[in-house]
């Protein structure tokens, strides 16, 4: 029989409009010791079931048992003093601070004379594994060690449950196991951990229980063990999905060469190994994929394709360029927010700002804006992007709405090339494999496409052809059927060359 | 025009005398801005605590309650003022602006309608010099540091424990994180909206006694309409110029001191600039200041930004 559950909510029913529910009747129990991870597509409902279990929304109906008693959150305040720690998605974190001073700030009064000198902090840090310099200012610290000081944050604040919010989304898959490893030692303490995600490898890999909610209604919650991928998905996405079926190609061999790289080198930086001496075609009717561990050349190889970097030396060549000359290419870039869209301009301008300064849609100098509407409306239909109309701002769609905008945008352009670059980062199931689908079909109807990822098994399912960049160089390259273990070797430098 | 010790020590004097106000109200700034709140509002509340002094001065014909009253005054207006930037958040800038234009009008007003034209003041000695022995005797700087108002010497004292309040204190560390990530302030417990309203409080208690200053001290009693001539405006260019921190308020301060004493002293010495132009050092002081800097730590992280929980 499994020990009691530490915390329970119970039958948590919550709705920002009504008759819309975002939660349904939850109800799930955390015990100590596990991990318990809730699984759900963006938009279920998991993040809020969250935020009320941490004060920050309160539910409808429903309530909290904490060791069967019944407590109320009316604010994070009041979840902490029960010994709740939470590390949301976006850091509660002061940039321009140091480690110190923030941990300082979170302390509740109890705490605060153990934190007063730096000393005192770097041995408690030590003490739960997770070693840190105090004196750091935060925003200097990489996001993997930025989340170290939040769940030192609640760790420190005695925390018994601890909550995190999507937390390996920002993480490379290094960093993901070591993020883990921490958390089995957090469970091993005999605390209760909570860990919301949609990446389901993380769940059968790591967690001891898993519920699944789909549109605020829960759908299982059991233990992990004896349950495949494959029903976690069902559970999830409410139908079957193939996540490792390759995407596959016309069959029919590529055709002209659309983009070539001749020996192209870019410095290297403190973040980036840069480019050294690469060269690289891609062909009308392929998808080459470009796989690596991050900061191996990849952005540099994006901002080439992109035209927005001149090489040191060599040269890019495209078919077909645009009159200041950079490749005419249809542009995914990694940051969606920052180099993506415009988040507060209308969905309509987001979509055809490659084009916005053209016939139809200005004129003279002036906007026509019933041909941008138009023309939008036409777009967003065909991208299945969904929102009320095209005159909302992006920043209030889901990440898989948003990247349908920017994808919908670069097949758009008028060129033969689309460059992808984490073009499904932070998506869902549905989300993800849309947008795959989508650069695949691109590829059979004759474009060439530049597929770079940090997702091995996406790269391995919709490519043609892998190259490998390690250190700044194309290491390898393999076909598109090539076996894990082969491109993670040359992925790490182990491959001779 | 003579360059003798005693012109100098005299003109220095002056730069020091009337950069108290400046010093007061920058300070004051400090803390909003480094909660977060850009108080473009600093001038109106110097405005208020002027009238508000000498208010205070002709009903009790003591001039300490005459500084006192217009602290208080700096206080209520900022009441005001925080009521609609820290509670209501609305646009920082825009009600900064029309609260200056408000003040502007509504001094105006009250002293034709309340104050006594021609009131006598007391003797405002005992409030304006205090010589400290032996040390006011100093070649050169002993008069320009030494022989203040003891209001200045208390807000040199002010910026020295300001500073060390905001680098060692816990009231110090939630200013910070209040005007650098106020997300995480909240997270913490902190009120980001009770903290923002007690400093642009506190900004409203030393605009207004800087006011007061300038008033009482400064000016023998008498208010006169747009008395702060763009003080205000300028102890925020101090705020930024000094890069927040309180000691280099101090320095700044008495830069901008120095600009306003030659308007009145130019000519006394000899100076042959035109006047107009000397009553525009003190600005073209603040545009070059700005230049020179050019681009460089930009201030706290979420200034002018109203706080929303919940918004990414």
């Amino acid at each position: 029989m499994p020990p009691d559950p530490y915390l329970t909510l119970t039958a948590i029913t919550k709705a920002f409009t009504p008759g819309h529910p975002v939660l349904d009747n939850v109800t799930v129990a955390f015990r100590r010791g596990e991990i318990h991870a809730i699984l759900g597509e963006n938009g279920a409902g998991k993040s809020t079931l969250l935020n009320i279990l941490f004060g920050m929304y309160q539910p409808d109906m429903g309530g909290i048992l904490l060791e069967g008693r019944e407590v109320i959150h009316r604010s994070p305040a009041d979840a902490i003093a029960n010994r709740i720690g939470m590390v949301h998605q976006h850091f509660k974190l002061v940039p321009t601070f140091t480690v110190a001073e923030n941990l300082r700030l979170a302390a509740p009064p109890a705490i605060r004379p153990s934190l007063a000198r730096n000393a005192d902090i770097a041995r408690l840090a030590d003490s739960f594994g997770l070693s840190i310099d105090p004196k750091a200012i935060v925003s200097t610290l990489p996001l993997s060690l930025q989340q170290r000081v939040e769940i030192l944050k609640a760790l420190i604040n005695k925390a018994e449950l601890v909550l995190f919010d999507e937390p390996t989304t920002i993480l490379n898959p290094a960093e993901i196991a070591a993020f883990y490893k921490v958390l089995r030692q957090i469970a091993a303490a005999g605390r209760a951990v909570v860990v919301v995600t949609h990446h389901l490898n993380e769940v059968v890999d790591h967690a001891q229980h898993a519920s699944v909610i789909r549109r605020g209604k829960l759908i299982s919650s059991g233990p992990v063990a004896g349950r495949a991928r494959e029903d976690f998905v069902r559970d999830m996405v409410g139908h079957e999905v193939d996540l490792s079926a390759a995407l596959d190609g016309t069959g029919e061999a590529p055709g002209a060469v659309r983009l070539s790289l001749q020996n192209v080198s870019v410095a290297a930086t403190p973040s980036s190994s840069g480019l050294r001496d690469t060269s690289l075609t891609l062909r009308a009717g392929e998808v080459v994929g470009i796989a690596g561990v991050e900061g191996n050349g990849q952005r540099e190889l994006f901002e080439l394709v992109a035209g927005a970097l001149t090489p040191d030396s060599g040269t890019v060549e495209a078919g077909r360029s645009h009159a200041d000359g950079r490749p005419r290419v249809g542009l995914v870039p990694e940051d969606r927010h920052q180099e993506g869209l415009v988040l507060d301009l209308p969905i309509a301008v987001n979509l055809l700002l490659n084009k916005i300064d053209e016939a139809p849609y200005a004129r003279a100098g002036r906007l026509n804006h019933a041909a941008i509407t138009a023309r939008a409306e036409e777009m967003r239909a065909a991208s299945d992007v969904r929102s009320r109309n095209v005159h909302v701002t992006p920043r209030i769609l889901s990440g898989g709405n948003q990247q349908k905008i920017v994808l919908a945008r670069a097949m758009n352009e008028d060129a033969d090339i689309i460059a992808v670059y984490q073009p499904t980062r932070g998506l869902d199931v549905a989300a993800s494999e849309e947008i795959l689908r989508r650069l695949r079909d691109a590829a059979n109807g004759g474009r060439a496409v530049l597929f770079i990822s940090s997702n091995l098994d996406e790269i391995m399912r919709i490519s043609d052809r892998i190259i490998i960049f390690y250190a700044g160089r194309a290491v390898g390259e393999v076909n598109g059927r090539a076996s894990r273990e082969e491109i993670g070797a040359l992925m790490t430098g182990g491959a001779a060359h | 025009m003579s360059f003798d010790p005693i012109t100098i020590s005299l003109l220095l004097a002056a730069a020091v005398r009337l950069s108290a106000p400046m010093l007061l109200a920058s300070l004051g700034e400090l803390i909003s801005e480094r909660a977060g709140v850009l108080n473009i509002g600093l001038e109106g509340l110097m405005l208020f605590g002027a009238f508000g002094s000498v208010l205070g001065l002709q009903e009790s014909n003591v001039p300490m309650i005459g500084l006192l009253s217009g602290a208080l005054w700096g206080l209520g207006a900022a009441a005001i003022l925080a009521l609609a930037v820290a509670l209501l958040r609305a646009d920082q800038i825009v009600i900064g602006i029309g609260f200056n234009i408000l003040a502007l009008g509504a001094t105006s007003l009250l002293r034709q309608e309340v104050l006594n034209p021609s009131y006598n003041a007391p003797s405002l000695r005992a409030i304006s010099i205090y010589r400290i022995p032996v040390l006011d005797h100093w070649p050169i700087i002993g008069r320009a540091f030494f022989m203040q108002s003891p209001v200045f010497y208390g807000a040199v004292l002010l910026a020295v424990v300001l500073g060390l309040m905001l680098k060692y204190t816990r009231l110090g560390l939630i200013i910070r994180a209040v005007g650098e990530g106020a997300g995480a302030a909240d997270a913490a417990g902190v009120s980001v909206t009770a903290l923002r309203f007690g400093a642009m409080a506190f900004t409203g208690l030393c605009a207004g006694l800087g006011g007061g200053y300038l008033t009482i001290v400064a000016s023998g009693g008498v208010f006169v309409d747009n008395m702060t001539g763009g003080r205000g405006y300028l102890a925020v260019a101090v705020v930024i110029f000094s890069r927040w921190r309180p000691l280099w308020i101090l320095a700044a301060s008495i830069l901008f001191g120095c600009a306003d004493a030659l308007q009145y002293q130019g000519q006394a010495i000899g100076l042959s600039i035109p006047p107009p132009l000397l009553l525009m050092s003190p600005f073209v002081l603040a545009l070059v200041a700005w230049v020179l800097m050019g681009k460089g730590k930009t201030g706290p992280g979420e200034i002018g930004l109203p706080f929303l929980r919940g918004q990414k």
